[in-house]
Parts: C-alpha cells; sequence; structure tokens
C-alpha cells in the first residue's frame, strides 16, 4: 500500500473511530450489552489458545475480560501494570522479578493468592521457571528476555483459576456468571476490580451467530455489537451504520500444512508469487485492509513495506517450472468464513495462470484441522509489540528457533525474513477488526490491535 | 427313398419356403414401416428440441437485455465512463441477479474485456474475456453457444450478450443458461425417448462426459462411436446404437453437433428413440408368424401326406405289382380304382401283364420242347454213335456165319470184344446224363485247395504228354498262403478236372495249362488258363448251358457241373477269354460258408 493510502486510511479510521467513541451523553452505569459473534466460543480457557484456530481472536477478546495478565499493553503499545504494579530486571534480562497488585480479589470473592500467579505462568511457559520471591513472583529464564513485559501481556498468560466446581475463575472486569458452550455466554460487571467496575452490568454473548444474522439483528436492534466483516464495512458505512474498526491486525494467510505434496518450497513460492493481492484488496476487500507481503503490518514493524505484495506471474512460473510436477492441490477454508471463501477461489483462480491446481473447500475449521495441502487462516495480531508477534508466530510454525528474543530492529527483520522465505506461512492481506455498533453503545474506544473494549462502554437509555 | 416320401418332401419344401418367403415379406414390410415411424419420432423430437433450443435462445436474449436496461447496470456503465473508476463496488453484483433471473451464467464486462463481476465464477474479477471484443455489435446478435469455464470444469452454455451504454461508456452484459441435465429435463420428451449431452471436454470419446437428463448416462461407452464420428465430421447423424442389455435396449439414435459461435464443436446433443417397444411389438409379430408359419407348415405337411398318399397308391399298386410279375407271378393284376391317368395306367399294366403272361407260357412251352428236343438230339446223336459199330458188328457176324463159318468164331470173339466196349461206351453216356440229373449235395469239411489242384494236376499230368496229340506243358501256381476252408473236396475235385479236360480239350495244338490259386480276406480263387483259340462272344454267353458244347463228341454237362458245384458252395465263376490268347476260367469261393449251407453239409 502506499503510504499516502495508509496515512489516509489511518486518518480515516481515526476519526471514525473518535466520533464514534465521541460520548454523546455521560457514562451511566447498568444495562445488559448484548453482543454476537462467529465463533462458537467452545472453551474460555486462555490455555487452549491456539494460534491459528479460527476463532482464536474471539476466545482471546473475551479471555482478557475475564482474566487479567501481570502486564498490559496501552493504546500505544506501551507495558502497562496490570496485576503486576512494576517490575524489575536484570542486566542480561534473564531474570525478572514483578510486585504483585495487593487485595485483587477473584470473581468468586476470594483474595487472588499469588501462587495462583505462579502456577498460571509456569503451566502457559513451560521454559520458564517462574518463583515466588516474598510478595513478588520471580521469572527466570535461560535466554535473555528483553520483551518479557509485553510477553506477559498476551492473553495466554492470564491468571486463571478453577472453582471447586472446575469453573474458571479470573480478577478481571467481568466474570462468568453463565456459560452454553456455542451458544451463550452472560458476563457480570465484577464489581470488586481493581480497575475500576464496568459500565454495564452484563454482557451477553451470543456464539454462533453467521454474520448475515448479525447483521440482520443488529437492524432490529436485537443486539448491540455484532462483527463486521471487513469486506462489508464500506457498504455498511454507506448505509449509514455504525462500524468500528481496528488497524489492519488479523493477517488473512495461506498455511501450508506438512503434507509431502508441498514440501517444496518452490511450489509454496511460486503460489506466493502468484498471488494477486491487490487484487483481493481492491475488490474483495472493497479496499480495506493491506496487501499483505509480509507476516507482520507496517504498522506494527515499520519494515513490511520492504516485502514485495504485488504478483509477479513471470517468475512464479519460473520457480514453478524448476519445482517439477505438481499434483492438484487442496485449500481448505471455514465455511464459516465468506472472506475465506473468497480469497481462497481467488487464489484458485490466480494459480491456475502459473499452471498449479488448487481445489478450494469449505470446512468446520473451529472445530477441527483440516485433511489439506493448505488452508486459509486468519491470524489475529498476537501483540502489538512486533518481536513477541513474531516469536509467537515463530513458536506456531514450529521455528521458535529461528526467532530470538531481540530488541533490535535489524534481527527482527532478519528474523522476519527467515520466516518469510520458508513460505509456509504465505501472507496475504491484513484487515481490519470491525464492529457494527447499536445505537446505544457509547465509548467504544477500539484498540488498534483489536479486541473488545467492553469495559469502557456504557449504554444509552433508549430514548422513545 | 420311395416315391411317396420324395413327393412328400417336396411338397413340404414347397410349403416351406413360401411360408419363409411370405414371413420374409411380411417382416421386411413391418420392420420398414416400424422404422419410418421410429424416423418420424425421431425427427419429431429434433425438431422440438431445435424449436425450445430457440425459444431458450431467445428468452436468454430477452433476459440479459432486461439486466442491460436496468438503472443499476446503467449507471455501472456512467461509473466505467468516469476516470479510475472503481469497479470494487459492482463485484458482487452478477451473483444475486443471475439468481434473480435464474441465469446460470451473468457477468458484467468493461469495454476492455474486463471481467467486472461474474455469478458463475466470482473470484475471476479483473480477468479478461477478449471474445466479447471480437464482435462490434452485440445488440443485434442472437444467442449462441459457448463454453464456460468454471472453477472446477468447464459447461456448454446458452449465452447472449447486450450492451449497456451510458453515453460513450459501455458495459457487456454477458449470460445464459447451462445446458446440462435440467436443461435435458425441460425438453418435455415423450415416452420411450431421450435426449443426452456430449461435451467435447478431451480429444476422443470420455463416457463420463455424457449426461442425460437423470445424470451420468449407464453404459455411455456405447454412444462413443457416433459421438467421435460427429466429432470428426460435424454433421447430423443417425445410427441405432445397441448397448450390452440386448436388441430389446437399442436406440436411433440422432446426433446434433453443437457448434460454438466461431464454429469451434463445443459437443454433441443426442436424442434417442428405445426399439424398446417396437423391438417388442416385433417380436409379437415375429412370434405370431412363426406360430402361424407352423401351423401352416405342419397343416401343410399333412396335407402332402395326404396328397402323396393319394398319388402313389396307385403308383404303389403297380410296383405291387410289378414285383410279383418279376418273382414269376405272371398273372399279377392292378385293381383299377380311377378313370383318370393312373386308372388307365393300371389298365394297361394288366392287359400287358396278361400278354406277357401267355408269351412267357408259350415261351416255356417252346423252350421245354427246345430242351427236349436238344436232348433228344444229344441222345440220339450220343447213343447213334455207339449203336451204329454195335450194328455193323453183328451184321459182320451174320455175315460171317453164313459166308465164312470157319471164321465164324474168331470174328465172333472179336466182334463179342468190339460189342461190350460199345456197349461199355453207351453205359458211360448214360451214366454222365445220369450223374448231371442227380448232382450230390456237398460235404463240407476242411479242404485245402492248393492240395486238390495238385491232386488233379498229377492225375491228369500224363494226358498232357499222351501220344497221338501235340504235348501240353502244365504250370502250378498255387498260393502258399492259401487257408483251409470248407467245402466238399470231391466236388471241387469234380469241377477243377472238368475244367482242366476243357483247358485240354482247347489247346488241340498244344500249348500251356496254368493252374493258378490265390485268396482274399474273404475268398479263395482257383483259376485254370489255357493257351488255346478262346471263345467266342456267343460261346461265352452260352458255355454254362447245359447240353451246349463247342466239341464233336462232347456231352455239354461239363461247365454245368461246374457251374452247379460253384453254385452249391455260394460261390462264383467268371471266364475271361481273348481270341487266339486263350481262356481262363476262374472260380472264387467264400472262405465262410452261410451257417444254412454248412449245417446241411453236415447233416448229410
Amino acid at each position: 500500500m502506499k503510504p499516502s493510502r495508509f496515512r489516509l486510511l489511518a486518518a480515516a479510521s481515526l476519526l471514525l473511530c473518535a466520533t464514534v467513541a465521541l460520548p454523546a451523553s455521560r457514562p451511566r452505569y447498568g444495562g445488559t450489552l448484548r453482543l454476537e459473534c462467529v465463533s462458537s466460543l467452545s472453551s474460555l480457557d486462555p490455555a487452549h489458545d491456539i494460534t491459528f484456530a479460527a476463532d482464536a481472536g474471539t476466545r482471546r477478546h473475551i479471555a482478557v475480560l475475564v482474566f487479567d495478565r501481570l502486564v498490559q499493553l496501552d493504546r500505544s503499545g506501551r507495558p502497562q501494570p496490570a496485576l503486576a504494579v512494576s517490575w524489575e530486571r536484570d542486566a542480561d534480562n534473564r531474570r525478572w522479578q514483578f510486585r504483585l497488585r495487593r487485595g485483587v480479589r477473584l470473581h468468586d470473592g476470594s483474595v487472588l493468592p499469588a501462587r495462583l500467579v505462579v502456577s498460571s505462568l509456569a503451566a502457559a511457559n513451560p521454559t520458564w521457571r517462574v518463583r515466588l520471591s516474598g510478595d513478588d513472583v520471580a521469572i527466570e529464564s535461560d535466554t535473555p528476555m528483553p520483551n518479557l513485559p509485553a510477553e506477559l501481556a498476551l492473553p495466554r498468560n492470564s491468571i486463571v483459576a478453577r472453582g471447586a466446581d472446575g469453573a474458571l475463575l479470573g480478577s478481571g472486569p467481568f466474570r462468568i456468571a453463565e456459560w452454553q458452550p456455542s451458544r451463550r455466554l452472560l458476563l457480570a460487571a465484577n464489581d470488586d476490580y481493581w480497575g475500576g467496575r464496568p459500565f454495564v452490568d452484563r454482557v451477553e454473548i451470543m456464539a454462533g451467530r453467521s454474520l448475515r444474522d448479525q447483521a440482520l439483528d443488529l437492524q432490529l436492534n436485537r443486539t448491540d455489537v455484532t462483527e463486521v466483516a471487513p469486506e462489508q464495512v464500506r457498504r455498511a458505512a454507506q448505509e449509514g451504520q455504525r462500524v468500528v474498526a481496528s488497524s489492519p491486525a488479523v493477517l488473512l494467510a495461506l498455511l501450508f500444512s506438512d503434507r509431502a505434496s508441498v514440501q517444496d518450497a518452490r511450489l509454496r513460492q511460486a503460489i506466493s508469487l502468484a498471488v494477486d493481492r491487490a487484487a483481493i484488496q481492491g475488490t474483495i476487500l472493497q479496499k480495506q485492509g493491506d496487501a499483505a507481503g509480509d507476516l507482520l503490518p507496517q504498522w506494527v514493524t515499520g519494515f513490511s513495506f520492504l516485502a514485495p505484495a504485488t504478483a509477479d506471474l513471470p517468475r512464479a512460473r519460473q520457480v514453478r517450472a524448476e519445482a517439477g510436477t505438481v499434483p492438484s492441490l487442496s485449500l481448505a477454508y471455514d465455511w464459516s468464513d465468506p472472506l475465506a471463501r473468497a480469497v481462497a477461489e481467488r487464489l484458485a483462480v490466480n494459480v491456475r495462470d502459473v499452471g498449479i491446481t488448487l481445489q478450494p473447500y469449505g470446512e468446520n475449521l473451529a472445530s477441527r484441522a483440516p485433511n489439506a495441502d493448505a488452508r486459509i487462516v486468519r491470524l489475529q495480531l498476537p501483540s502489538p509489540d512486533a518481536a513477541v508477534s513474531l516469536q509467537v508466530l515463530a513458536a506456531s510454525l514450529g521455528r521458535g528457533d529461528a526467532v530470538h528474543a531481540s530488541t533490535s530492529i535489524e534481527e527482527l527483520f532478519s528474523a522476519d525474513h527467515v520466516l518469510g522465505q520458508e513460505f509456509r506461512l504465505v501472507p496475504l492481506i491484513y484487515v481490519p477488526e470491525a464492529y457494527g455498533l447499536g445505537r446505544r453503545v457509547r465509548n467504544w474506544m477500539q484498540p488498534r490491535e483489536g479486541g473488545l473494549p467492553l469495559a469502557d462502554v456504557w449504554l444509552e437509555t433508549e430514548r422513545p | 427313398m420311395s416315391y411317396r416320401r420324395k413327393l412328400l418332401l417336396l411338397f413340404t419344401l414347397t410349403v416351406l419356403l413360401v411360408t419363409a418367403v411370405v414371413a420374409a415379406v411380411v417382416s421386411s414390410a413391418g420392420r420398414n414401416s416400424f422404422e419410418r415411424l421410429d424416423q418420424q419420432r425421431t425427427d419429431a423430437l429434433v425438431s422440438q428440441f431445435r424449436r425450445e433450443f430457440s425459444r431458450r435462445g431467445d428468452e436468454v436474449t430477452r433476459r440479459i437485455a432486461v439486466i442491460a436496461a436496468r438503472d443499476s447496470t446503467l449507471r455501472m456503465a456512467a461509473d466505467l465512463g468516469r476516470s479510475s473508476p472503481d469497479l470494487s463496488i459492482y463485484v458482487n453484483d452478477a451473483a444475486p441477479l443471475a439468481s434473480a433471473l435464474q441465469l446460470d451464467f451473468l457477468e458484467f464486462v468493461a469495454r476492455d474485456g474486463t471481467i467486472i463481476s461474474s455469478a458463475q465464477w466470482p473470484a475471476r474479477f479483473g480477468y479478461r474475456e477478449d471474445w466479447l471484443l471480437a464482435e462490434p455489435d452485440w445488440s443485434r446478435t442472437d444467442a449462441f453457444l459457448k463454453r464456460e469455464d468454471l472453477p472446477d470444469a468447464n459447461a456448454l452454455a446458452l449465452v447472449a450478450v447486450r450492451p449497456a451504454r451510458a453515453g460513450d461508456s459501455l458495459v457487456y452484459v454477458a449470460g445464459g443458461e447451462r445446458l446440462d441435465r435440467d436443461f435435458l429435463a425441460s425438453l418435455g420428451l415423450p415416452e420411450g425417448m431421450r435426449a443426452m449431452l456430449y461435451r467435447n471436454s478431451t480429444a476422443g470419446f470420455s463416457p463420463d462426459a455424457l449426461t442425460g437428463a437423470a445424470g451420468p448416462v449407464q453404459n455411455s461407452a456405447a454412444f462413443g462411436p457416433i459421438v467421435q464420428q460427429v466429432q470428426q465430421q460435424p454433421r447430423e447423424l443417425s445410427q441405432l446404437v445397441t448397448n450390452t442389455a440386448g436388441a430389446g435396449a437399442a436406440e436411433m439414435v440422432h446426433a446434433i453437433p453443437l457448434a460454438g459461435r466461431q464454429g469451434e464443436p463445443l459437443g454433441v446433443l443426442l436424442v434417442s428413440s428405445s426399439r424398446h417397444e417396437i423391438v417388442a411389438l416385433e417380436r409379437h409379430i415375429r412370434l405370431v408368424a412363426l406360430l402361424v408359419g407352423a401351423g401352416g407348415i405342419l397343416l401343410g405337411v399333412l396335407l402332402s401326406g395326404w396328397a402323396a398318399t393319394r398319388v402313389t397308391r396307385p403308383v404303389e399298386a403297380l410296383a405291387d405289382a410289378a414285383r410279383e410279375v418279376a418273382s414269376g407271378n405272371w398273372w399279377a393284376q392292378v385293381r383299377v380304382t380311377s378313370d383318370d391317368e393312373f386308372g388307365e395306367l393300371a389298365a394297361s399294366f394288366n392287359r400287358m401283364v396278361q400278354e406277357l403272361g401267355h408269351r412267357q407260357e408259350k415261351l416255356v412251352q417252346a423252350e421245354r420242347v427246345a430242351a427236349w428236343r436238344e436232348l433228344a438230339r444229344r441222345l440220339a446223336h450220343e447213343l447213334k454213335n455207339p449203336l451204329f459199330p454195335l450194328q455193323i458188328t453183328v451184321e459182320n457176324l451174320v455175315r460171317a456165319r453164313q459166308q465164312a463159318p470157319e471164321q465164324f468164331e474168331e470174328i465172333f470173339r472179336e466182334s463179342a470184344n468190339t460189342l461190350l466196349a460199345e456197349i461199355s461206351n453207351l453205359k458211360t453216356i448214360i451214366s454222365r446224363f445220369s450223374d448231371f440229373a442227380k448232382m450230390p449235395a456237398p460235404q463240407l469239411q476242411p479242404v485245402s485247395l492248393n492240395e486238390i489242384v495238385t491232386q488233379v494236376a498229377k492225375l491228369l499230368e500224363p494226358k498232357f504228354n499222351a501220344p497221338g496229340r501235340p504235348p501240353i506243358s502244365g504250370k502250378l501256381e498255387l498260393d502258399g498262403g492259401l487257408p483251409i476252408f470248407h467245402a466238399d473236396p470231391d466236388l471241387l475235385h469234380r469241377a477243377v478236372s472238368n475244367l482242366v479236360l476243357n483247358a485240354m480239350d482247347a489247346m488241340p495244338e498244344g500249348g500251356t495249362l496254368t493252374l493258378r490259386t490265390a485268396h482274399t480276406d474273404d475268398s479263395v480263387q482257383v483259376e485254370v488258363s489255357d493257351t488255346g483259340s478262346g471263345l467266342t462272344e456267343e460261346e461265352r454267353e452260352r458255355l454254362f448251358t447245359p447240353y451246349y458244347t463247342t466239341r464233336q463228341h462232347g456231352t455239354g454237362l461239363g461247365l454245368a457241373i461246374v457251374q452247379s458245384v460253384v453254385s452249391d458252395h455260394h460261390g462264383k465263376i467268371s471266364v475271361e477269354s481273348e481270341r487266339a490268347r486263350g481262356s481262363t476260367f476262374r472260380i472264387e469261393l467264400p472262405r465262410h460258408m452261410p451257417d444254412t449251407t454248412r449245417a446241411r453239409g453236415a447233416n448229410v
């Protein structure tokens, strides 16, 4: 994307956010915020966070409403105190010590014990040595951890307790009041939240709702917040709907399997070179999002523009010819994701130009991994921190060794390049996370990296 | 084969031939009629398809024109006229419009051929449809066939194109219907007929590319030849297609080549008419014809039998009568039952037999008289010879008594010797006649023919060189492997002796007499050959007649006795003779006598 277009889009997004976030009245407490999502929400446990799961993004957004982490990132991506009020590190970043916030209570009213922090973090990070150091929590590792605070802000590092009945307990702004897996989740405001009680009393989340049903419900005022497909943002805005969108924080990518048919990196590279990302961005996404030549968006890394995102058919044909005989490949996409389907079909058209046959087919990817040569995945940006995001992606691809914790832009670029040249995960397009808001929703301050800022939202009383 | 059977066979063959000819003519005429009917049905369906195809094309063209005239399409065209138009907002417009207007294919295409929106392949936006640019004015073109590329395959489509103009700006609206099983199902074919569509997806014939109204066609490979013929030479073709299910499943198939706008072959439409009903009808007719034919043949055979019997009965009566006549009944008569040709024939036969009977009676009497005369002549002749010396001798005695009594005694003794000799001669003659009259029955016993022949040769050899006659050289050629067989040795001895004596008589100037034996699997043979003057034709014919002789002093009984002996042994005697070279008599006797003869011989 050209810098001028990006600036224009960013300005428009901020203006849109500002417009939406602008309170029309003073904050008020109370009310039930109704929200619908496509995700089935089959699990709320942050430990079940799977990077390439179809509903990973929604689950993370809900996890941070219920569970606290030691650190959270502010709108600029800087670490801010959460359960930890301060932290210290040694010179080589191998040992960190976090001072815990006192008096934090879990949703069952009990005080959050420091050992729960230790056990939660140790379970989520087997390579760490986590222990209590007085009232503090010490985290040590054999390798330097310069980005540990940002890493601790990841939803998977949430502090999770289990009640006597096995129910998940957190200390976040909302508690789980009722949960019917894959159907309905009712969150209640945590009156004892250390950061202050949320404005709304309850959040009712209806799971497994299609985008079409969500749009209809929003029109009929049967819900307050809906997910909006990126390609529908423009039309929705033209039709006068209230739509908020994040920065392009969701990567739509092509993830190749470990099957022998796609083991040749030249074949994967040929496919990557054949993809007309500009057409996807300009037409399918109706000019939303950014063509992705790199695994991380430009606004996170600052160097992603160096990775070419345009199709290079001559080069693709050359690489394809070097790869030799190529069988017909299967390409899976989540059947509930129209954007993934459109992108998959466009991919199939593009790669035909270089003599590769892709057979797209829909499957319920939220419930199980497909038995396909490749699949279209939605990848929620793990963190606004580039190094942390790259680390998470590399680990998910089984190449944790390729990315070392670093704060150096050169090392990040190098690691990013190494991952990109394997073409195991081929970035296609960055899309924003967008929500349609009902008339009574106020103070929706959409985080740049995506998410549900429900703790700050209040509901306007409907006027007759 | 009897005349009746021949007649029956002739009549039956005639009936069969006539029935077969009639059946063939009727069957051929019926088949031709059915095939004409079948062809008419197929032609009607093909005509119906053409009308339906034309109507569908008009309908598709109308719907495309409606889309081209819509405000939204004209707005799209107007937008395209702007600088840097945003086409992305139209990318999803084709699909809902196609669905609303029941079109399988619909595309909006920019003036430069770039796809703006595609219903059948939404992901193909931005690609080009250059074929649209080849036609300068699409506003008056009819619908045409086109191969449409789809994500997973290609399809045959009936397509129309209309331009949507907004000022100088233009958008092509191209769309149509898929020619598939639904299209075939909508043709509304009569019972027993079906339409199939073959898409030219690959070179040659691919059975999977043949579709019927109900889906994939069973036994589709059977249609391969006709499809390939139409592919090679694009013209309409009718052909009978028989699949593995048999003649009842055969179909008369009319193949219509489907060509694109530029004449490129896109597929073949097959309109077929099942021959099941026709075959069933033909079978029914054939069955009826067979039953009628079989009944006719049966009736014909019965009538033929009756007619043959009726026709041949007089002939058989004649034949029976003839056989009776042949067996000696010279007075056999045929009953005359009609006054037609057969009746006349029977009457004539009766008259002929009566006449023959009378003549035979006269002939027998004449022969009998002739035989008695011959016997009397022979007897007189044989007896006259010795009687004359007797008469002379007695007269000498009387004369000597009267004229020279002193010499009487001497003359008496000489005359008495002469008289005794002549009387002995008379007795011999009488004995021969007597022997012939009472030939004994053969006394069978194991005998060696070589031994008998050798004995005869030894017995008669002295006569070969008797003084007063030219010598005869005897020659024995005996078969060393001659088997022992059953026969009467005395009779055989007499027969061979007679032949040898005859041979000697046949060589008054001397010569060579050869006795030869031989055998086969079934018989033994003895041959007596001389080198005399041979026999005339007349002599050969009368050789075995009793009392016939070619000699001055023969009784004519020798060869008659030989023939009698050979006949009693169930043998054969034959003679070969050549003038001035001699004659050969051959006796051929069976090695195994019939049981009756042996039994008779054994009992005697």
